[in-house]
């Protein structure tokens, strides 16, 4: 395979605190290859649109500290200048952000603002982009995309506000795409046509998709290969059915096993997480997940090895012998707040 | 089997709660000009019962009232018309003094725990200020009855004594429901009571509704629009489209063979998390969107959107009807995409 679109080593960001930095994402490296999807699992406070908001430079540089190194086509992108990044932003990496009714300004239409994203980063002619955009949202399935062009974001339901908003990251074919949970303020049967047109468009336009979510369904249905995060750590990284068919990590394990299921017979209780995520300043010692983790012991309290192979990896002590026994053995239900 | 199976028996007793043809018309846009404004129809005459012990699932989608249907059998909301008749008496008429002593026989359980919580009072006092509203209980007895309700939560006791601010979304979230439990109620409400959490904690909380069912016997509403959730926890399902119920029935059956066009496009929009392709259902795309209750279609309210749609469902507006196998839907041709 050619080399990654975006290659990232060892971020580390950390945001100031009262007493002290704050370490909120802690060694993160992950790559996204051409025309790939890549779905960015995890609860919220686990650090997944943090990461990808330093990548787009779009942290406060006043009260936050990244380190480590994100290249994008072979670019450094966390050392770029502003110049660099405007010109990177909206044209060779777009977001698609969760409400996009806080992404869009309010005062101007829909076609002024895709107008305005078309020309900053072309030269082509305000009539010539004004019809650029009515393409667009034509394209995202937007009926009638001569009316809706005129409008303003208030004038628009949900869904349409966000094909509006896909149409608009759209607009300069960028290489990459990254939606931070674009389906997860909409209705499921709307949600549906989101990500069918998601999948179009990776078809169509060949970007590159890195889709963070929090719904297993979703990335069941969306992603080539899938990161799952917890407290600021990748814990598991693998191929999309490789995960779902036999996940590595007890994290993994509790986010597939938690979610009720639409067929077959109804479990009497669910398996759940006990505890919830900690907070950024108090996460544990050594694993990050062992008080929550049904299948720890005492050597859970020193820093997990990352265990590799076969193109995935898991951020665990439980090594392949023992997987299968501690995933079905352990059934005891512990879903009493720690 | 297990008390998931809805039991038949349900049928034959007497229903706690019984609505009848209720409506919910709110006034959009009134201004000072006599005659302006426009009536906008959230509830359109619903009506279902809840069975004692039961829980009764409510699902659709949002703007498609089924909150508005909650907060009017709370009476948070005047009724339009209909009837809402809990243990033999018909609610839905009373002036509110006439109300307060029915008041702790219904119950609500929010979506936002953080925002239904006074974030100035401990958990203590959250809980005991219905008890003292209702004069439930003697001082000691109020004590004793916030351990008991604690415990029935699984939080410490300790608690007691912390501001909401303390504790995370899903212990928020447990307390929201032990304040709704403190008074016994017959009926509880739970509006989308797990969406606000995350799926590890959501698992939690669903698993503490089953074990409050099998322990307390109680009767909910549970309203949500995660189908998977309701399927968990309700013996029955009520699927809501644009202030109708299209269809009610026993959840497996439901789920299973859904009657309703509108329940099989939903169940089949449900991304589910597995890469087996037997467990996924062919897709029916919806197209457009939820069409304003301001302005609805005629005849069926799906029609526009439903792809077995034919000349009928454009005028005549089909009502709740009773198929054998013991669910009732509101549609001309049920099961007409079941080969689709």
């Amino acid at each position: 395979m050619s080399a990654p679109l975006l290659d990232v080593r060892g971020l580390s960001i950390s945001f100031a605190g009262r007493n002290g930095p704050i370490g909120v994402i802690e060694d993160l490296s992950f790559q996204v290859h051409e025309q790939e999807t890549l779905c960015i699992v995890g609860e919220s406070g686990s650090g997944k649109t943090v990461a990808l908001l330093s990548m787009l430079g779009l942290l406060d540089p006043l009260s936050s500290r990244v380190q480590g190194s994100a290249s994008f086509k072979g670019k450094d992108i966390l050392s770029a200048s502003r110049e660099t990044l405007r010109q990177l932003r909206g044209r060779e990496i777009a977001l698609i952000s969760q409400d996009p009714m806080t992404a869009m300004t309010p005062v101007h239409t829909i076609g002024w603002q895709i107008v305005e994203q078309i020309r900053a980063h072309t030269d082509m002619s305000s009539r010539a982009a004004w019809n650029r955009a009515i393409e667009l949202l034509g394209e995202v399935g937007i009926a009638n995309p001569r009316m809706i062009v005129g409008q303003y974001p208030h004038q628009l339901s949900g869904g349409m506000r966000q094909r509006a908003m896909i149409a608009m990251a759209l607009s300069c074919n960028p290489s990459l795409l990254i939606a931070d949970e674009p389906t997860t303020a909409l209705d499921v049967t709307v949600q549906a046509q989101v990500l069918d047109l998601l999948r179009r468009l990776r078809r169509d336009f060949g970007s590159s998709i890195v889709l963070i979510t929090h719904d297993m369904g979703v990335v069941a249905e969306m992603a080539d290969r899938v990161l799952v995060m917890y407290a600021g750590r990748i814990v598991e990284h693998g191929p999309c059915e490789a995960i779902f068919a036999d996940a590595w990590h007890p994290y993994t394990w509790g986010l597939l096993d938690s979610i009720p299921p639409l067929d077959g017979p109804r479990p009497d209780r669910l398996v759940s997480i006990p505890g919830s995520p900690p907070q950024p300043d108090k996460r544990p010692p050594g694993c990050v997940f062992a008080p929550r983790c049904r299948a720890r012991t005492a050597i859970c309290a020193e820093p997990p090895p990352r265990q590799a192979a076969n193109g995935r990896d898991a951020l665990c002590f439980i090594d392949y012998a023992d997987r299968q026994a501690r995933r079905f053995g352990l059934a005891e239900n512990m879903d009493q707040p720690a | 089997m297990t008390a998931m199976q809805a039991p038949s028996t349900f049928q034959e007793t007497r229903p706690l709660l019984r609505v009848e043809a209720l409506s919910k018309t709110f006034v959009v846009g009134k201004t000072f000009i006599p005659g302006s404004g426009q009536s906008v129809r959230a509830v359109d005459t619903v009506s279902f019962d809840v069975f004692p012990g039961e829980t009764l699932g409510l699902v659709g989608e949002s703007g498609c009232g089924k909150s508005t249907l909650g907060r009017c059998l709370m009476r948070l909301h005047d009724v339009s018309a209909g009837r809402i008749v809990l243990d033999g008496v018909d609610i839905a008429p009373l002036s509110p003094r006439q109300l307060r002593p029915y008041r702790r026989h219904m119950q609500m359980i929010f979506q936002d725990p953080a925002a239904s919580l006074n974030p100035r009072r401990r958990v203590g006092d959250l809980l005991a200020e219905p008890l003292r509203v209702h004069n439930m209980a003697s001082r000691t007895g109020i004590a004793q009855r916030l351990r008991e309700l604690m415990d029935i939560v699984s939080l410490p006791a300790a608690f007691l004594d912390r501001y909401p601010h303390e504790f995370s979304g899903g212990q928020r979230q447990r307390i929201g429901i032990a304040r709704a439990l403190a008074l016994e109620p017959k009926l509880i409400v739970a509006d989308e009571p797990v969406s606000a959490l995350d799926v590890s904690v959501q698992a939690q909380i669903v698993n503490l509704f089953s074990d409050l069912r099998k322990r307390l016997q109680l009767t909910t509403l549970f309203i949500a629009h995660d189908l998977s959730v309701v399927r968990q926890v309700s013996e029955r399902t009520a699927v809501m489209y644009l202030g109708s119920i299209a269809e009610i029935g026993p959840t497996d059956l439901l789920f299973r063979s859904p009657a309703h066009p509108y329940t099989q496009a939903l169940l089949s929009a449900i991304p589910v998390p597995s890469v087996a392709p037997a467990r996924r259902r062919d897709r029916i795309l919806l197209k457009g969107e939820i069409p304003s209750p301001a302005n609805p279609p005629s005849g069926c309210r799906f029609h526009p959107r439903c792809p077995a749609a034919q000349e009928r469902c454009k005028t005549e507006r089909p009502t709740l009807t009773g198929l054998p196998d013991g669910r009732q839907v509101a549609c001309h041709f049920p099961f007409s995409l079941q080969t689709a």
